[in-house]
């Protein structure tokens, strides 16, 4: 069995990270994520997290945002997800009420 | 589509066998997109029987429809890599059936975290048995869907204040929900309403 089920691309520019996930995060793979993720965006003041091409995400995949989210919050750094209203990444966020905690935006673009 | 005939369509007097044959494969490409009432007095008409008839001609056609599964049933060993196979084998099953995309997600992640609750928490001291899907097409536009193990449910016992999302979840995504524990399993049922529920032919 192939063991990636999402994958992540970094776009570094000044001070700031893009990280688009692609795939699936659920119980088999949301540890492994949180510790790539929280060593990718070591030293970034922004990061933005997209989540467009996530195809499915759960409690386990808002366990680690919350995470991060907190981590970053004692750190001082800004954290962006972009999640389209169709997306199920923002359903989940919205049933879990994420939306007032994180910056949520609805394309890259804003 | 099925069309069986009798030599009586297609053979002629002083003709050959294949100058019939082949007025049926050219009359055969238009049968496609016709009702099956309409299939064989189009066939008959088509390689001009009415006019030239010398034998009896019998023609029959059967089409068959799509067989729509109304139940989905998935056994798995309790195992975090095996719920990625699961949300497959639904999503085909989806596929049949014209749901729109938020009442997927939904009944994916309400599924997902059932399933992620049995795989974390119902299998601690005996070996990992099995978690059992089954979700039902109802009449009444429902989806209707059970997750169901064998083990002794426990909770873990340091409670990360972020964990127990996923039974929350259940209950905002989905109507009548109940999860069962006893001392032989946990069964978790919960009902989806469709919005858009056709099935497709």
């Amino acid at each position: 069995m192939n063991d990636e089920i999402a994958t992540m691309e970094l776009e570094p520019s000044d001070g700031s990270l893009l990280i688009r996930l692609h795939g699936e995060i659920d119980l088999s793979n949301a540890e492994q994520l949180q510790q790539q993720l929280e060593d990718a965006v070591e030293g970034y003041s922004q990061v933005i997290v997209d989540l467009t091409k996530i195809t499915y995400l759960d409690s386990q995949g808002l366990r680690i945002i919350k995470k991060i989210r907190d981590k970053f919050a004692r750190e001082d750094t800004a954290l962006i997800l972009v999640a389209p209203s169709t997306s199920v990444s923002r359903q989940v966020l919205e049933i879990a009420r994420m939306t007032d905690y994180v910056e949520i935006r609805e394309t890259l673009e804003g | 589509l099925i069309v069986c005939y009798s030599d009586g369509l297609i053979e002629r007097r002083g003709e050959l066998l294949t100058e019939g044959l082949d007025r049926l494969k050219h009359a055969g490409r238009s049968l496609l997109r016709l009702p099956l009432d309409d299939v064989c007095s189009h066939v008959v008409k088509a390689l001009g029987v009415d006019q030239s008839r010398e034998d009896d001609v019998a023609v029959l056609a059967v089409r068959f429809d799509s067989p729509v599964r109304t139940r989905f049933h998935w056994a798995f060993p309790a195992e975090a890599g095996e719920l990625r196979k699961l949300r497959a084998a639904i999503r085909s099953w989806l596929e049949e059936r014209q749901v729109d995309q938020s009442t997927q997600n939904a009944l994916l992640i309400a599924v997902g975290e059932a399933c992620a609750n049995a795989v974390e928490h119902a299998y601690h001291d005996s070996p990992r048995g099995e978690v059992r899907v089954d979700i039902e097409q109802r009449p009444d536009r429902m989806l209707e869907a059970t997750v169901q193990d064998f083990g002794r449910f426990r909770p873990p016992a340091k409670q990360d204040p972020d964990r127990g999302h996923g039974t929350r979840i259940i209950g905002e995504l989905t109507a009548d929900f109940s999860s069962d524990s006893t001392s032989t399993g946990t069964t978790v049922r919960f009902r989806l309403p469709v919005a858009d529920l056709r099935v497709s032919a």
